[in-house]
């Protein structure tokens, strides 16, 4: 499909969000997407047609949706390259795909004195599992620094004092949920390779997954966590896909049924992967309506959604560039980053350049957006965010533009 | 979507708020921070015989934050421990009469809340 016959106005009428508020002006979607209604429809026909339990059911109907919730397995692993279908376990978000890998690879793995790198701009949910690692186990933390772009700036671990081979983790964010700076982790992998160690790379593709196409061969990543709300499937349901060495010498967060395989009074002993690590009843809708998500993204091409954003990204960045009272946050540079924009207007608060833009029902992000430690490197409360997705037209941003005029005739009133 | 949080009254405060600045000599001394955008406020109190006779505050927020607190510490200045300690949030609301949607509530309570923590704060060593 050429880009030239991405129609934006054809993809929004998929989403019957936007057939109820034609008026709205939805600029939040790396919070969440909006859902298709071929996406509503599969969670739809889930509970109409297809309802049983998964894994357990002998009779046809539950062959049937086990079927169908193992189709979406494979298709997450077709979609972001993975080699094994039973590399993806199906988590219930980001958060609890990252705090798998922590509670239980990294636990297992590290030792006191060991060092796990982050980076200033993570969410929080790249940082909480392992500042409690950190006080359980004694590991060290290093966060990489950001330049006034919002670069990772990795080379200064070098200087940073640390004995470097003892860095055995670099946990990352892919694309900035804030400064919607795209993380060279290619490159920083080969910058440590290079220094002769090769950390376990984790990757946070939150905000990747769905905009540009994520290959986890090609990254040459051990763990990779993502949500599928974010990429226009349901909510409720997550990805976490690691390497299978890894992931089958690894923990489950919680024990109980389907996860084992004999249990005994005295003893039991785990289920292989994934099943290990997706004990209970899954939501089965969910999984499967993430299935519905993939094909619709499929359909449209991640490569053309990536172009058409991109072009989406590069009109706002050109705008937001041209206000002078408009402090943009990340990379200048439209090849650097995805459509993520936080900006702050000197003398207003985010909440209310938020508030204001409601008025007019423009929705966009106003708070620390799960990023506490990169609004302290930024010097910052809280930042507005507008982001965008496939849907996301030209005059949606036209909309917003006049909004950011009326939000600074607010200020000069004053 | 709020019509009137914005009305021309909560405008006044938030560019010409009452009570704002620091007391050198206070006998309460409290901050409190909206945990969810990291808003703060800044409340010093001077009493005298149980009576907040002066009340000041700075703060580092939203419109609605500020406003809020300008409205809120010109009601509660010359009253009692006893009678600020009676004070509801509902009470807060109809201060000003405005509608305060979910996301705003604790915008607007930030500074009711800062109060409320010093004052339990100097009761405490107090006693
Ligand atoms: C970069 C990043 N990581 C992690 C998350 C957490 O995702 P979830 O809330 O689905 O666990 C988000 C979502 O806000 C995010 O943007």
């Amino acid at each position: 499909m050429q880009t030239t016959l991405y129609n934006p106005e054809i993809i929004k009428k998929d989403f019957p969000l936007f057939k109820k508020y034609p008026d709205l002006v939805y600029l939040d979607s790396a919070a969440t997407s909006q859902k298709p209604v071929q996406v509503i429809r599969t969670v739809d026909e889930v509970y109409k047609k297809n309802n049983a339990n998964v894994h357990r059911g002998i009779y046809s109907l539950a062959e049937k949706t086990t079927e169908l919730y193992e189709q979406s397995r494979d298709s997450v692993a077709s979609f972001i390259h993975a080699r094994d279908r039973n590399e993806v376990i199906f988590t219930k978000n980001t958060n609890e795909s990252i705090q798998l890998v922590v509670s239980g690879w990294a636990k297992k793995n590290l030792h006191k004195g060991d060092i796990v790198v982050l980076s200033e701009m993570e969410h929080h949910a790249n940082v909480i599992p392992w500042l409690r690692l950190k006080e359980e186990i004694g590991i060290f933390l290093f966060f990489i620094p950001i330049d006034n772009d919002g670069r990772l700036l990795h080379r200064s671990i070098l200087t940073a004092k640390l004995n470097i081979k003892k860095i055995k983790v670099v946990s990352l964010t892919y694309v900035s949920n804030v400064l919607g700076v795209i993380n060279p982790i290619k490159k920083i992998k080969s910058f440590f390779s290079s220094h002769g160690i090769s950390p376990k790379i984790i990757i946070d593709a939150a905000q990747a997954v769905g905009h540009i196409p994520v290959d986890v061969v090609n990254l040459q990543c051990d763990f990779l966590a993502f949500s599928s709300h974010k990429m226009l499937g349901p909510s409720g349901v997550g990805v976490l896909w690691g390497k299978k060495e890894l992931l089958e010498t690894m923990d489950p967060l919680i024990g109980g049924s389907h996860s084992i395989q004999v249990v005994k009074k005295e003893s039991f002993t785990w289920a292989t992967i994934p099943d290990r690590f997706e004990p209970g009843t899954p939501n089965i809708e969910g999984v499967i309506g993430l299935n519905a998500a993939i094909s619709y993204l499929k359909k449209i091409g991640v490569e053309n959604i990536q172009q058409y954003e991109e072009r989406i990204a590069e009109y706002i960045l050109e705008k937001l560039n041209s206000l002078a009272y408009i402090k943009l946050l990340g990379p200048k540079n439209i090849q650097e980053r995805l459509g993520i924009f936080s900006f702050t207007i000197p003398g207003i608060h985010p909440h209310d350049i938020a508030q204001i833009l409601d008025e007019d029902n423009i929705c966009v992000r106003a708070g620390n957006h799960c990023a506490q430690i990169l609004m302290e490197t930024l010097q910052v409360h809280a930042t507005a965010r507008a982001s965008i997705s496939l849907y996301t037209t030209k005059e949606d941003i036209d909309r917003f533009l006049v909004g950011l005029e009326k939000v600074k005739n607010f200020i000069s009133k004053s | 979507m709020q019509d009137n949080l914005y009305k021309e009254i909560i405008l006044e405060h938030w560019r010409y708020p009452l009570h704002f600045g620091i007391l050198s000599n206070k006998d309460i001394d409290v901050t409190e921070q909206n945990y969810s955008c990291g808003d703060t406020i800044h409340v010093t109190i001077k009493l005298q015989q149980k009576r907040l006779v002066q009340v000041l505050f700075t703060s580092e927020s939203c419109v609605i934050a500020k406003a809020y607190a300008s409205f809120f510490l010109d009601f509660i200045k010359g009253k009692t421990i006893q009678e600020v300690e009676k004070i509801s949030a509902k009470d807060v609301f109809n201060l000003v009469g405005a509608e305060v949607s979910t996301s705003r509530v604790k915008c607007a309570l930030l500074c009711y809340n800062a109060v409320c923590k010093g004052i339990r704060e100097y009761i405490i060593t107090k006693q």
